[in-house]
């Protein structure tokens, strides 16, 4: 919704989309509301961030007063995995489920760990910090030393910690491939723009 | 890009369950896809016209299943076979939207951001953090009557238990 104001000019659903994204931050100011807590995966959280990162880079109507502004709210998102980031098993990774009750708890899956590897990637694009880039490239490293990405850039849907990451479920969804992929034009718009940089001095 | 040349049949975007049966998560995912892809065509104009083309097949493909349903203009889930199938959703809706919108890619002003200037989205390094994972929802002080009603069901369950054993003995 936001990209269709981001793309048409249109506002007739902006108040809509603006009171979606608000009801959705929850106490903490996380993206992990209290009704939402039994079920919310992170990758579930995530897309809230990059959200939350979509209305920074199209200068969507800051949320109102009192709220996070969209890029702390995924900063938010960012900083609350990093945390998460689990290297007892597969050496590396976010998991699934971010409660150990829920099933895939067990699951390292692709989509989890792209939507990280996006958020680090567009929160360097946006702010210039290379912390966030570091995040990003070890996340993509990490996904390629498991075979979630293969050497023809393949994209599988993830591994189980049972067996250390070494089985992918091997189907190929749109998704998975498509955050890996705006994520590293990210990083490439990043890159080129340091380039620049250094180009002028 | 080259890898994702699978995702098509026919220059047409297709999502691999088609060939079965989409869950309604999976009904939203080539929405995500599109959206991704108009981004990169945005942020690495070295992939814009393989994107664009793409893109453009899609939203054909897409606008022609959008003919179902009481309004007449819900969307089908397969963009492959040129009609609406049937299977109609907040997913299908979301990603014919981003398929035919994304059409526009060119016409927007481009990104902003802080880094040069021209975003000012307020931020703060620290957000997050000082939220505990191990207690994902506080529990609200037990009052007075909380108390109370943990009593009352204690003595009726005493009641069920003391009344079933009872007509067990007699």
């Amino acid at each position: 919704m936001i990209n269709y104001w981001y793309y048409t000019g249109d506002t007739t659903y902006n108040e809509v989309t603006m009171q979606a994204l608000v009801h959705q931050i929850g106490a903490n100011k996380d993206f992990m509301p209290e009704n939402q807590t039994k079920t919310l995966g992170n990758d579930d959280q995530a897309f809230w961030g990059m959200t939350a990162l979509t209305a920074a880079e199209t200068n969507f109507a800051p949320p109102p007063a009192g709220v996070p502004g969209w890029l702390a709210l995924a900063q938010g998102v960012f900083n609350e995995q990093t945390r998460r980031w689990d290297e007892l098993t597969c050496g590396g990774g976010l998991r699934w489920q971010k409660f150990i009750t829920n099933i895939g708890y067990n699951y390292k899956n692709t989509i989890s760990n792209g939507c990280f590897f996006n958020i680090a990637a567009r929160l360097a694009l946006y702010t210039g910090n290379q912390t966030y880039a570091d995040w990003a490239i070890k996340a993509y490293d990490w996904v390629e030393s498991t075979n979630m990405i293969n050497d023809e850039y393949k994209v599988f849907d993830g591994g189980h910690v049972e067996d250390n990451c070494t089985k992918q479920d091997g189907t190929r969804w749109t998704y998975n491939a498509g955050v890996f992929m705006m994520g590293a034009a990210a990083m490439y718009n990043f890159v080129s723009l340091l380039i620049f940089n250094c180009g002028q001095r | 890009m080259r890898s994702s040349e699978s995702f098509y049949k026919d220059g047409v975007l297709f999502e691999v369950c088609e060939n079965g049966k989409c869950n309604v998560d999976q009904q939203s995912f080539k929405a995500y896809f599109l959206r991704e892809m108009a981004a990169t065509a945005e942020l690495a104009p070295f992939t814009h016209d393989n994107i664009t083309a793409k893109v453009a097949v899609a939203a054909a493909a897409a606008a022609k299943t959008c003919t179902g349903g009481k309004s007449g203009n819900q969307c089908g889930l397969k963009w492959t076979t040129g009609v609406n199938d049937g299977i109609m959703g907040v997913g299908q809706s979301m990603s014919a939207l981003e398929a035919v919108q994304s059409l526009l890619v060119d016409k927007v002003r481009g990104w902003v951001s802080a880094r040069k200037g021209t975003g000012t989205s307020e931020g703060d390094v620290n957000a997050g953090a000082g939220v505990s994972d191990d207690e994902p929802y506080e529990n609200d002080p037990i009052t007075t009557a909380d108390r109370a009603g943990a009593g009352i069901l204690t003595a009726l369950v005493l009641i069920g238990v003391v009344g079933g054993v009872a007509s067990m003995v007699i």
